[in-house]
């Protein structure tokens, strides 16, 4: 029952029809390898102020660096524990499937993104887990 | 020489390549609609990853902590999306169903007042006035 319930809630969240299969075996395959990028530990918790700073003076919770995959976590982070977990999936996402940000979850465009689209877009992987572990 | 020379040029540009996120605060505002837009109830208001709700006379606005973020090549940011800026965060639909997008910023730009000890923004006219 629990894995029917949670099986509906993906093809839901994916935006997919009922015999759109390819696209389950794609989400489960973006999240396992996700998960599998989270298990090797290639997380950095030390990154200075000053690498967390942009030119133009704003503070940034985390970075992944195009060349390096690991996800750099600043300071401004460790003091935000309610999208302490949102922000470290979406930037394991940026460096384990290689998606990029076409909307965030905030944005008007977020809605109006196609039933592809999702697969490429980090937030969209942060929001489908935060909706799958509403409680923790 | 010419292949170290792009070698060199592609390790540059993946190295200098940073995706970053910021993080907006959380906003938890009173605000007294009705003064100044009489025709506006709670249901006119939709907020993205936030709250709302009827307290007292006044409508209690709950920004949630959000995820932003951008891109910067050698230094350079060319994309920055911040979710306290971003206009569309809060929209009001008007009595001729026009929808007024605002920021999170602007509202929390609004004009405010004390009472009881409470912090109250007052709403200007937004139906009128933002359009």
């Amino acid at each position: 029952m629990q894995d029917m319930s949670m099986a509906s809630r993906i093809q839901s969240l994916a935006n997919v029809g009922p015999s759109s299969d390819f696209k389950i075996r794609l989400l489960q395959i973006s999240l396992r390898l996700l998960q599998q990028g989270l298990l090797d530990n290639q997380i950095y918790l030390n990154a200075s102020v000053a690498d967390c700073t942009t030119n133009s003076g704003q503070q940034v919770g985390a970075y992944v660096n195009g060349g390096n995959p690991i996800i750099n976590l600043c300071p401004v982070w460790f003091n935000r524990p309610d999208v302490q977990s949102w922000a470290i999936i979406h930037e394991a996402t940026h460096v384990y499937l290689g998606t990029v940000d076409l909307s965030y979850v905030w944005q008007d465009s977020y809605s109006e993104l196609n039933s592809f689209q999702p697969f490429l877009n980090a937030d969209s992987y942060s929001a489908l887990i935060d909706c799958l572990c509403p409680e923790y | 020489m010419s292949r170290i020379l792009i070698l060199m040029l592609i390790s540059l540009c993946l190295n200098s390549c940073v995706k970053y996120s910021n993080i907006s605060s959380e906003h938890d505002i009173l605000v007294d609609f009705h003064s100044n837009n009489k025709e506006i109830s709670l249901s006119d208001l939709t907020i993205r990853k936030g709250r709302k709700s009827l307290q007292n006379k006044y409508f209690n606005l709950i920004f949630e902590s959000a995820l932003g973020g951008g891109e910067s090549f050698l230094g350079y940011t060319y994309r920055n999306v911040h979710a306290d800026t971003y206009r569309g965060r809060f929209s009001v639909v008007c009595p001729d169903k026009s929808k007024i997008k605002l920021s999170v910023e602007e509202v929390l730009s609004w004009p405010s007042t004390v009472i009881d000890n409470d912090t109250i923004l007052i709403a200007p006219l937004i139906c009128r006035n933002y359009q």
